[in-house]
């Protein structure tokens, strides 16, 4: 049996950890509450542009524009939004599975969000053309455009010939799932799937101000930019709380594992008084 | 009331607005186009400007940063990278922006354009309090 000293060593170092992972736990509950909140109220945004897109594409017709033509290069470009630090449950490495799975490592350019994303994808030898780091947490707008341009000057320069982007998208406080969503070329049928529009609310003949082209030229590179944004936000609700429930399951976990650790200090104690009192009533009875 | 149609403003961090309206003036890049029940569907590009609405009579005004309207027959949806009711404009802070932007202006150790979409929006904001 392990000597009570031991036993009360592990002890207090269970009890930090505790700690530490309890103090994390309410951090990602008040960064979740912000983040929900974000997401939530742009929610009804991307849902209007996906509509919207959906309509005018379906009605677009064969319109003259680069991010609309096909190439055929082997490649295929992914954006992936991940965290730049750990400690989040499986949040990281579930989006970086997704990704892995669904391509050849040969052909897969990846456009990094988030630390552990990029150490992922090095650390397996893939391709990574871009990376960015420190700005998962709180996203803004401007991020999104670059990133989104980026992957755009790749399509239009014939690099790559799909782009997907991956996710986290936030659908509970304790469910997140990972979902690949292909930005380009326009894949009309998830768009409508992801939005189902009213069939009526479509009007065959739309009419361009100033002109289809330069309405899809204006439209399509900020559609990119608006769906990367409102994955981005996504992901940071979801990275809370992924976060969230992992030290929420650590803290709960430790606190069994001292209580466990208690009693069986407590019997070692007790074990350790009747030996003593045994010696002490058998050296009473020898004399 | 005659009929009324939908009037949906929304940038990608809020709703800025979602109600009936009797009318609505927007600012497109070809010019002003006035908007009632029952009009043809178009998708039209904004500028950088203030779009007018009526509601029960009264005028109200509204700054739309860019972005893009889509018209149909009982609904206005404007997609837009910022936008305030004239209501919510905080004359102050945009005068103040305006003044910043424009002692800036010239200035060759700052990205320009940034200062001019600055300057414009203050300017935007300022018209739409008038």
């Amino acid at each position: 049996m392990a000597s009570l000293q031991n036993i009360k060593g592990r002890m207090k170092s269970i009890n930090s950890t505790k700690q530490i992972t309890n103090a994390m736990n309410l951090v990602a509950t008040a960064k979740l509450t912000r983040s929900k909140d974000k997401a939530l109220r742009s929610r009804p945004f991307f849902e209007k542009m996906q509509e919207t897109i959906s309509s005018i594409a379906s009605n677009a017709g064969s319109v003259n524009l680069p991010l609309l033509k096909p190439n055929n290069s082997p490649n295929k470009a992914f954006i992936v939004l991940a965290a730049d630090r750990g400690l989040a449950g499986g949040y990281n490495s579930n989006i970086c599975k997704l990704v892995m799975r669904s391509t050849e490592q040969e052909t897969a350019k990846i456009i990094t969000v988030g630390k552990k994303a990029r150490d992922q994808f090095r650390s397996k030898g893939y391709d990574i053309v871009k990376e960015v780091t420190g700005i998962s947490e709180n996203p803004v707008h401007k991020d999104a455009q670059s990133i989104a341009q980026f992957a755009a000057d790749m399509y239009k320069n014939g690099e790559v010939s799909e782009i997907y982007l991956a996710y986290t998208s936030f659908k509970s406080t304790i469910a997140q799932e990972p979902t690949l969503v292909r930005l380009l070329p326009l894949d009309l049928d998830i768009i409508k799937e992801n939005a189902p529009v009213d069939e009526e609310d479509i009007p065959d003949l739309l009419l361009y101000e100033p002109s289809v082209e330069e309405v899809l030229g204006y439209i399509i590179p900020r559609y990119l930019a608006d769906i990367t944004f409102g994955g981005l936000i996504e992901a940071a609700a979801s990275e809370q709380g992924a976060r969230m429930t992992a030290m929420d399951t650590a803290t709960e976990n430790a606190q069994e594992m001292l209580g466990k650790l208690n009693i069986v200090y407590n019997r070692a104690r007790q074990a350790a008084i009747t030996q003593e009192l045994t010696e002490i009533v058998s050296g009473a009875e020898a004399l | 009331m005659a009929n009324q149609l939908k009037l949906q403003i929304i940038t990608p961090t809020r709703k800025v607005f979602d109600e009936m309206v009797d009318m609505v003036v927007l600012k497109t890049t070809e010019g002003e186009m006035g908007v009632y029940y029952d009009h043809e569907p178009v998708v039209a590009l904004l500028k950088y400007g203030v779009i007018r609405y009526i509601q029960g009579g009264k005028k109200v005004q509204a700054t739309v940063m860019g972005g893009f309207a889509e018209v149909t027959k009982d609904k206005v949806v404007i997609l837009t990278d910022a936008s305030e009711l004239a209501e919510e404009i905080d004359v102050n802070r945009a005068s103040e922006a305006k003044e910043r932007a424009q002692a800036r202006k010239g200035q060759t150790d700052i990205d320009a354009l940034r200062n001019e979409v600055a300057l414009k929006k203050a300017l935007v904001r300022l018209n739409a309090t008038k």
